[in-house]
């Protein structure tokens, strides 16, 4: 497979989502070629990726034109038109032949369509940090869950007060809820002049079982998602 | 510094460094009776909140010492962070 390719990216749609994968992926070392029909959401981001270009992404022969055959990631996020989309994921996939596409649905019907035109990953963006918000305003206790599986999911869970002063070894987490911490993340306090307090932020990875949880302590725990829900009960 | 002000600050400072959040609480808001919305006292206190994950009372305090000292760059810096969060 060509390597080169691989850090190739497109982003076709550059809204708040667009803009914000575009600049991430960039940021991270990427090669992006961001498009977009409106010329202001293209000037916002011509600083910030190796390629912005303003064009109707509609237009098949425009899309072979701009060099589409390097990439081999697509995003496609053109808001809510979903006609547009549609054409899009559909020139990406079957005239273009782009390995990996995904694509931003606006409903479960649009998800659907998508799914049948092959493309290979849709998200649903605005559902899934919604559903994240509402897990967190529930359960205040679990800063963050992120799905793994079906079944197990990460959690970012605020120590529970019992926990305080014990060890790991002495609260048996593995036995008692059938979750595995895997990490830690901790402040830990500094003082610089004139006693001015800040801290550190510090993660243990596979922390041994003499560690000592304080205060204040996130823990980051793998399993079944009924099980770290029991956590947030204790 | 105040002699009695700056005693508080050590003090807090000491409990906080050594885990010990609610007595390093519990001194600054002694502090706060003696010297009313004190920007040093309440940034430290802030601090110690948003060390032990009470973001809404750390936002409080970086807020009240902002309301004293809108140029007070530590402050912004911590507020800005835990509205990102």
């Amino acid at each position: 497979m060509d390597k080169k390719k691989e850090h190739v990216y497109a982003v076709i749609g550059l809204g708040n989502f667009g803009n914000a994968v575009a600049s991430l992926l960039s940021e991270k070392g990427m090669e992006v070629l961001a498009i977009d029909a409106d010329e202001d959401k293209v000037e916002n981001i011509v600083n910030k990726v190796a390629h912005a270009v303003q064009m109707n992404a509609t237009n098949e022969q425009s899309l072979k034109e701009i060099g589409m055959e390097d990439v081999h990631t697509a995003i496609v996020s053109v808001g809510d038109d979903i006609a547009s989309s549609l054409l899009i994921c559909t020139y990406l996939k079957d005239t273009l032949k782009i390995k990996n596409v995904i694509a931003k649905a606006t409903d479960h019907k649009h998800a659907k369509v998508l799914e049948k035109i092959g493309v290979d990953r849709i998200i649903f963006p605005e559902y899934e940090s919604a559903k994240r918000l509402a897990e967190t305003l529930v359960s205040p206790n679990i800063f963050d869950m992120i799905e793994l599986s079906e079944k197990h999911n990460i959690a970012e869970i605020k120590a529970p007060q019992s926990f305080f002063g014990r060890t790991l070894e002495e609260i048996d987490i593995r036995k008692r809820f059938d979750v595995n911490i895997i990490a830690i993340k901790r402040n830990v306090p500094t003082t610089g002049d004139n006693f001015t307090n800040d801290f550190e932020e510090t993660t243990i990875i596979s922390p041994s079982p003499k560690e000592q949880i304080v205060e204040g302590d996130v823990l980051i725990i793998i399993g079944i998602k009924e099980h770290l829900e029991n956590i947030n009960k204790i | 510094m105040q002699e009695e002000k700056e005693k508080i600050l050590e003090a807090g400072s000491f409990y906080f460094l050594n885990q010990q959040f609610k007595m390093a609480i519990k001194i600054y808001k002694k502090g706060l009776k003696l010297y009313e919305d004190d920007k040093d006292i309440l940034f430290n206190l802030g601090v110690v909140y948003e060390s032990i994950n009470n973001f809404e009372s750390a936002k409080e305090c970086f807020k009240k010492v902002l309301e004293k000292d809108d140029s007070h760059k530590q402050a912004m810096r911590h507020l800005e962070k835990i509205i990102k969060t």
